[in-house]
């Protein structure tokens, strides 16, 4: 199982109503459960590591879709690319 | 303000098989803007572990400052080694490969001048190309970046 595939999930199916609830705020899921609702992500993260230690939990707005990434040089395996 | 500044250097091999010294201008282009730092979960979390009693681990090796990256980046196997937790899932985009799927990790980037907050660092191969950390464009919006090609140095500044 991909990794936070419950809270993704979780996150996906209330995201309407999670939106209406906390607004802009970060908040933190684990398991089905909303577990904290926090102004900025460093604020978020300080209460991850309070309550969950070092434990896996989804820190994401409601209203953000999945982070998407992009680095070409990475992605084709050129970082250290040498010609000569 | 702190400044983190870089002269290039290293050497290579010539045809012949021989060591040779490298020109700054030389070793920035082959190597790029590179620099050694240590990595560790993001500074918040760290003073939350921290005033719980646990310990913090760090790891050290080398950063690469890749302009063409959207996001910082992490290798994989040290984030995992380093016990850092997963907060979110990204998708990694490319030519080659639709929608990789990456973990995200708080992480923190300390060089020798300053400290550099990246709280959504994506996890990647990174260890076969002798990196630690891919510095993105995310990290980068906190600093000034001045690259001079002509004499074979970099300066960041926060």
């Amino acid at each position: 199982m991909a990794a936070l595939e419950i809270e993704r999930k979780y996150l996906a199916a209330h995201k309407d109503q999670l939106l209406r609830q906390y607004g802009d705020k970060f908040l933190i899921i684990a398991g089905e459960q909303v577990a904290g609702a926090y102004d900025t992500i460093e604020q978020a993260l300080r209460a991850v590591a309070e309550k969950h230690g070092l434990r896996n939990v989804l820190v994401r707005r409601p209203s953000e879709a999945q982070m998407e990434f992009s680095a070409p040089a990475l992605t084709l395996g050129i970082l250290r690319a040498n010609p000569s | 303000m702190p400044i983190l500044h870089s002269q290039a250097g290293g050497q290579a091999n010539a045809p012949d098989g021989k060591p040779v010294q490298l020109t700054p201008p030389a070793a920035l282009q082959l190597r790029g803007p590179v620099m050694q730092i240590s990595v560790t979960i993001n500074q918040n979390a760290a003073q939350a572990l921290i005033g719980q009693g646990k310990t913090v681990p760090t790891k050290s090796g080398w950063a690469l400052i890749d302009t063409g990256a959207s996001n910082t980046c992490i290798d994989e196997k040290a984030a995992q080694e380093l016990g850092l937790p997963v907060i979110d899932v990204a998708s990694m985009q490319s030519a080659s490969h639709e929608g990789h799927q990456c973990n995200v990790y708080p992480v923190q980037i300390i060089t020798p001048v300053f400290t550099l907050n990246s709280p959504r660092t994506l996890g990647a191969a990174l260890e076969s190309q002798g990196l630690l950390v891919l510095i993105g464009r995310d990290v980068l919006q906190q600093c000034t970046l001045f690259y001079n090609g002509v004499v074979g140095q970099f300066t960041l500044t926060l």
